[in-house]
């Protein structure tokens, strides 16, 4: 069974992302299919773990649903980073939850 | 935790090796698929590829053919120029990931490729059948696009575009100029790898000059009317290097028209510029092997279904890295990386006899603008199945009023860890 979180389709942005509208220009995600494993597999593009990257969370030791809702705060722009703002805001509810799933600790 | 262990246990974790026909698209994580999978080219694209299509599925057959010991990475060769990082600091070798994921390393290149009967060719004649191939053999330059400027010159005018020697050289005659000395910098039309490359190295540069030799000066010379974080760098610029780093868009100056070796001097449609250190990035092309097998289009680059990272031009070869299109991800080692990885599980799936997962990627670069300071550019991008390309999903680049010393820390933690990501044992 795909789990619903898988399905759902993406929330409207929030304003408060415009906040960064000139410098972060985002579109509300039209695909629905992707595979949320391949866009966490480009995560570790950064978040490694491998060596001591401390300034940089490697993700296995987060909880998946904090991973969820971390960037959740970072699409909604109220929590501000630097690049992760730019990137949450391209990934749909259930790309959220997949990408989480796939790289968080488990609950 | 190493990669393999690792990655096992985040699948383990995300519930995926269990009741994968729930999750229909991620069935490349059930691994049994036979085959013989070649990977040419040892950089950040081909070894993350080989890496993950044996993490994918530790029973293929997975072989890299690539003529060196040990790789040099571009990304930190900027710094290197600048007196801030030594080129060994950048090196790693193929032995540790290949070792520990059971990688057939081959140490030579590959020098043609028989499509027909699916095989690479050696220079001893040694052939290497595939079932599939990736491709990631990085750029080629145009020589004498610019006239004067071939091969032979850039022994004495570096581009540095490529780390190893070409670095070095271009270190040096830094290092001996003058003070009150000119470097200039010439800059190519897109694409071309690492789109914010010229002027990180710019920033950079002056960065030395600052230290060293303060009354100096840069001159960019740009084959473009606008470049990638503009506002940013113009802004580090001017706080950083007031009135010492001069960029010269196309619309002002025109072509370059020829670079004269023996002068160190460049002319463009309307002027002369005569340079203490003379740096010419040339215009680039998809890597050698890619062009002479026909891989390429009349663009120069190869042709993709972004997809599976499938060439246009044959079905059993897929390109990742610099060498493809796949517009608009720029051409970065970040996005060489997102590339292999989607490539990896769509021809694990493929072998499998099932339609590849739908990709998601992502690019993101820094740009060290001082020593302690950068700034970054990052985008998601989808496919588009109707269109068979990737749209830009959302992205940004860091605006001008910002903490770039923050930005500098992330930088560096990214650079070790990417490394690690790729050449880790
Ligand atoms: C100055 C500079 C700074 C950069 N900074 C960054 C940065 O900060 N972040 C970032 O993301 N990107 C950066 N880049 C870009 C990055 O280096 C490239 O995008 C990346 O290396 C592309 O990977 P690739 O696998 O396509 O090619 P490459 O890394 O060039 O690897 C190609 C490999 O193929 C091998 N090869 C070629 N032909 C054959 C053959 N016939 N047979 C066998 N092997 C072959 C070569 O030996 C080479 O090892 C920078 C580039 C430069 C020049």
């Amino acid at each position: 069974m795909i789990p619903p979180s898988l399905t759902r389709r993406p929330a409207p942005l929030l304003p408060a992302l415009l906040m960064q509208a000139i410098f972060a220009v985002s579109c509300p995600a039209t695909a629905k299919d992707a595979d949320p494993s391949l866009a966490a597999l480009s995560c570790l593009g950064c978040h490694t773990g491998d060596e001591d990257g401390s300034e940089l969370y490697a993700l296995d030791r987060i909880g998946a649903r904090m991973i969820a809702a971390e960037l959740r705060a970072y699409r909604a722009g109220t929590r501000q980073g630097t690049v992760m703002n730019r990137i949450a805001g391209g990934l749909d509810d259930g790309e959220i939850e997949g990408i989480a799933r796939f790289l968080g600790e488990p609950q | 935790m190493n990669a393999r262990r690792r990655f096992l246990r985040v699948l383990a974790m995300s519930g995926l090796t269990l009741g994968l026909d729930a999750c229909v698209s991620s069935r490349y994580l059930r691994g049994t698929s036979p085959g013989r999978v070649v990977v040419i080219g040892g950089g950040y694209g081909g070894v993350t590829a080989a890496r993950y299509l044996k993490l994918m599925d530790p029973w293929l057959s997975v072989t890299l053919v690539e003529p060196r010991d040990t790789y040099l990475s571009c990304p930190g060769s900027n710094e290197v120029i600048a007196g801030i990082a030594e080129l060994s600091m950048l090196e790693r070798p193929y032995a540790a990931v290949c070792g520990r994921l059971g990688i057939d390393k081959v140490n030579a290149a590959a020098i043609r490729l028989d499509r027909m009967r699916r095989r690479v060719i050696l220079a001893d004649g040694t052939e290497i059948p595939y079932d599939r191939m990736i491709l990631s053999p990085g750029i080629n330059f145009r020589w004498n696009a610019i006239p004067g400027y071939d091969e032979a010159a850039s022994h004495t005018i570096p581009h540095a575009w490529k780390a190893g020697p070409q670095t070095d050289l271009l270190a040096r005659q830094l290092r001996t100029m003058p003070d009150g000395g000119l470097v200039v910098v010439t800059a190519p039309a897109n694409p071309y790898r690492c789109p914010p490359g010229p002027y990180e190295r710019a920033s950079l540069i002056a960065w030395y000059l600052k230290c060293h030799k303060p009354r100096s000066k840069i001159l960019v010379l740009d084959a473009k009317t606008r470049f990638s974080k503009q506002p940013a760098f113009e802004r580090a610029w001017r706080d950083l290097y007031p009135g010492m780093i001069d960029w010269v868009s196309s619309e002002k100056q025109g072509r370059l028209e020829r670079v004269d070796i023996r002068n160190r001097s460049v002319e463009t449609e309307f002027d002369s510029f005569k340079a203490d250190v003379l740096n010419v990035i040339p215009p680039q092309k998809a890597g050698a092997l890619a062009e002479q097998s026909g891989l390429t289009d009349e663009s120069g680059w190869c042709p993709v279904d972004p997809l599976s990272f499938v060439s246009s031009l044959d079905p059993a070869i897929h390109i990742i890295g610099d060498a493809c299109q796949a517009a608009p991800m720029p051409k970065s080692a970040f996005s060489a990386n997102s590339q292999a990885k989607v490539c990896a599980a769509a021809v694990v799936s493929i072998l499998a006899g099932e339609r590849p997962p739908e990709p998601l990627l992502i690019n993101h670069c820094y740009s060290f603008v001082a020593a302690e300071e950068a700034i970054s550019i990052s985008g998601v991008y989808a496919y588009s199945a109707a269109e068979k390309q990737l749209t830009s999903r959302s992205g940004g680049e860091t605006p001008p009023a910002s903490d770039r010393r923050r930005e500098a820390v992330y930088a560096k933690a990214w650079q070790r860890n990417f490394r690690a990501g790729v050449f880790g044992g």
